[in-house]
């Protein structure tokens, strides 16, 4: 009984060296790769403004003045146009790394977005009236080879039937970003 | 509490790489837009021309000058014999210290009231700056918000042949817009 003992406990001691010498063999080194794409940080390399010239507004007849992404200039309602209907047509140009994937949307100050493209323009003594933009690149687009992507702006301003005369201003923004 | 320390920690490095990100994965381009409203332009008819009713013993001009000076009417040429006298006044109204000009036609056409027989009134005005083919050319800066323009006319009578007596009116077509 005791010797019958002793033969399991040596054979256990064998199977623990036998373990040991097991694990020692199978040692194995995995390899995990680690990937980054760096993009180039989105910039506004130019652009131009958007002007209306100048309208002359009915007192009893709303209606709005609106420049084309080709800076043709119309109006409707009661805004007549007055002087030269050569208007320089606005855009921006973006830049950031080339052939990505960027989507192009209005914005507020400090790039909020704003749906709608809305914006307040005014004058002097704080009368306002209302600019909306757009813009076909609006939404997902790729920034081309050497990495830009023009936007063109298009933009109406409906002008209230006797609006107070003046010359109104005001910002509008453009937010282009990685997908 | 080393708990609520970790997780603490983890939230913070959320919150500095949600607010790193747009700094470089978009950018917004401001642009401005301007437009110069004005008031609407328009003509305001103080009184009609009119040329005095004559009768004809010989054939010459008859003349309202454009402050209601009349000529051709002495002697046994051509008598007045009623009704107004007097030149056309208008007012142009627009955006005050604005430049319009006015066109006045060189001359118009009268047609004799139940008749077909017409008549041609040259015509003359205050602010006659210069003749062109295609009519007088009035202009300058509104100092007000209104300007005052008298129109004059002179009828050829002895160019006139055939004349057949009668009433005879026509329509003066004044246009005024801004430069």
């Amino acid at each position: 009984m005791n010797t019958s003992h002793l033969l399991a406990a040596a054979a256990a001691i064998g199977l623990v060296a036998a373990a040991t010498s097991a694990n020692a063999q199978a040692t194995a080194t995995g390899t995990g790769t680690a990937s980054v794409q760096i993009l180039k940080a989105l910039s506004v390399s130019s652009h131009h403004d958007l002007p209306f010239g100048k309208v002359a507004i009915s007192s009893d007849t709303a209606g709005t003045v609106a420049v084309s992404e080709a800076g043709a200039r119309t109006s409707t309602g009661g805004v007549a146009l007055v002087g030269s209907n050569s208007i320089t047509a606005a855009d921006f140009t973006f830049n950031g790394e080339p052939n990505t994937a960027v989507t192009v949307s209005y914005s507020n100050s400090g790039g909020a977005a704003n749906a709608g493209g809305t914006y307040t323009l005014s004058d002097s003594a704080s009368h306002n009236v209302t600019l909306t933009i757009s813009s076909t690149k609006a939404g997902s687009q790729t920034l081309d080879s050497s990495g830009n992507i023009t936007v063109p702006i298009a933009g109406s301003v409906a002008v209230p039937a006797a609006q107070a005369g003046g010359s109104y201003s005001g910002s509008y923004y453009v937010t282009v970003a990685y997908n | 509490m080393l708990r609520a320390m970790k997780t603490s920690a983890l939230l913070a490095l959320v919150v500095v790489l949600g607010a790193g990100e747009p700094a470089f994965a978009g950018a917004t381009g401001q642009g401005t837009a301007s437009v110069t409203i004005e008031q609407a332009a328009g003509i305001n008819v103080t009184s009609s021309l009119s040329l005095p009713n004559v009768t004809m013993t010989g054939l010459t001009t008859v003349s309202v000058s454009n402050v209601g000076a009349t000529s051709g009417l002495n002697g046994s040429v051509m008598r007045v014999v009623s009704g107004p006298i007097g030149n056309a006044a208008l007012t142009v109204s627009g955006q005050a210290g604005d430049a319009v000009s006015m066109a006045v036609p060189e001359s118009f056409r009268v047609i004799r009231t139940g008749g077909t027989e017409t008549l041609t009134v040259k015509t003359n005005t205050n602010l006659e700056y210069a003749l062109g083919p295609g009519g007088v050319s009035v202009g300058g800066a509104l100092s007000a918000d209104t300007m005052s323009v008298n129109v004059g006319g002179a009828l050829n009578l002895a160019a006139a042949g055939g004349l057949t007596p009668g009433a005879y009116q026509g329509l003066l077509l004044v246009v005024v817009q801004y430069n």
